[in-house]
């Protein structure tokens, strides 16, 4: 036991670089980063193939797609209402991104969500959207007095919450995908063969699309709530 | 793993990065396409409206039509039947005048017939009273009944 836990403390402190950039001294590329950039190639790479070819009279695969940018759209209008549409391309792609960042641990590669700087720059991201979202529908002004809503008294809530919203965020879904990891690599440890296969799944595919459902979910959430003109 | 540092710099980069290239490649073009086929089945319900009420139109249109062309058809005959009365009336004119200028014409052609039956009779009286009295001299009897029965020979002889 002594073994794993020192193994899984190092695991965790490390930064796997994967290669570094030979300018300027040396820029180290994370691993994460690189896994990144192949989740964008391929996601970029499929769309540009399968969607030029779409027609009016779909296919089979064109009704598919159309299927999940629709159910994207409606999804996110339904939070959202007709005035946030806007904001619906950035949550589909930070839907896909973590969706397919997640269960890309199936392919043997390391998910990029476990790395905490990704979590952390999408909560960030966030939460810079959610308040964009409310400067842009309320005005400056309107802005600064929702933190003083329903009553004044709640002013150091509102500014509190300016953190709290974005680190749960980040925390629930790199607590989830780190939660997920370690138990992986503790059934591992104990029974090697066939039983981490249904765990695997769990793990990987459920758990992994329903974090991705739930952060930009609740993103949307607070977007509407910062929308949100009384 | 656990360590937060400029790195995050990287995720910023690439989700902006990869939220423009689908943008691109793959919201833009799919909500054309749905747009397109949204507006094509529009279109196409629409069309089917305006052939509805068209044709609606020229059915009313059509419906009018026979029924003006029955009121036609009843002038027409109305007319032609007036037509057909004046000319009866016309021609029965013409034959009544036509009739009485024939009897009359007639009438005249008998009198005159007559007038000359009768200068004829007259003569040929004369020439019977003549050759009776010639005869009655050549007998020497120019008494009355000798005369008569003289009169009644030549009158029932032919010449």
């Amino acid at each position: 036991m002594e073994g794993i836990a020192s193994e899984m403390y190092n695991l965790l402190n490390e930064t796997k670089i994967a290669f570094t950039v030979p300018i300027f001294g040396g820029i180290p590329i994370p691993e994460s980063v690189v896994v990144t950039w192949g989740i964008m190639a391929v996601v970029v790479l499929f769309c540009a193939i399968f969607v030029r070819g779409f027609d009016v009279m779909p296919g089979r695969l064109q009704t598919a797609i159309e299927m999940f940018v629709g159910w994207i759209y409606d999804f996110f209008t339904g939070i959202l209402g007709e005035k946030g549409k806007r904001y619906i391309p950035y949550l589909g792609t930070v839907l896909i991104y973590i969706g397919c960042a997640n269960i890309v641990g199936l392919f043997g590669l390391t998910p990029p969500t476990k790395d905490l700087n990704v979590t952390a720059g999408l909560a960030i991201m966030s939460i810079v959207l959610v308040e964009a979202a409310g400067i842009r529908a309320k005005g400056a002004r309107g802005w600064l007095k929702s933190f003083k809503s329903p009553m004044p008294v709640m002013l150091p809530f509102n500014i509190l919450e300016l953190v709290i919203k974005p680190l749960s965020l980040c925390m629930r879904l790199f607590g989830n995908v780190l939660g997920a990891f370690v138990i992986m690599e503790l059934i591992k440890a104990v029974v090697p063969l066939i039983v981490p296969l249904p765990f695997s799944f769990y793990f990987d595919i459920f758990d992994g699309l329903l974090q991705a459902y739930v952060f930009v979910f609740l993103t949307a959430l607070y977007i509407s709530e910062a929308m949100d003109t009384e | 793993m656990l360590n937060l540092n400029w790195n995050i710099i990287w995720i910023f980069v690439n989700i902006i990065i990869l939220f423009l290239l689908l943008r691109i490649f793959l919201y833009k073009p799919v909500m054309k396409i749905l747009d397109k086929r949204a507006a094509s089945i529009k279109k196409s319900l629409d069309d089917a409206e305006d052939a509805k009420k068209d044709a609606a139109e020229l059915k009313a249109k059509y419906a009018s039509e026979l029924k003006n062309a029955g009121a036609r058809a009843d002038a027409i005959i109305k007319e032609a039947t007036d037509n057909a009365k004046v000319q009866r009336e016309k021609i029965i004119d013409k034959a009544k005048n036509d009739a009485d200028n024939i009897i009359k014409s007639a009438e005249k052609q008998v009198e005159l017939d007559r007038e000359q039956a009768m200068k004829e009779m007259r003569s040929e009286i004369a020439d019977i009273a003549l050759r009776a009295a010639h005869k009655a001299m050549e007998q020497g009897d120019v008494s009355e009944t000798s005369i008569s029965s003289f009169l009644r020979q030549v009158g029932e002889s032919d010449d």
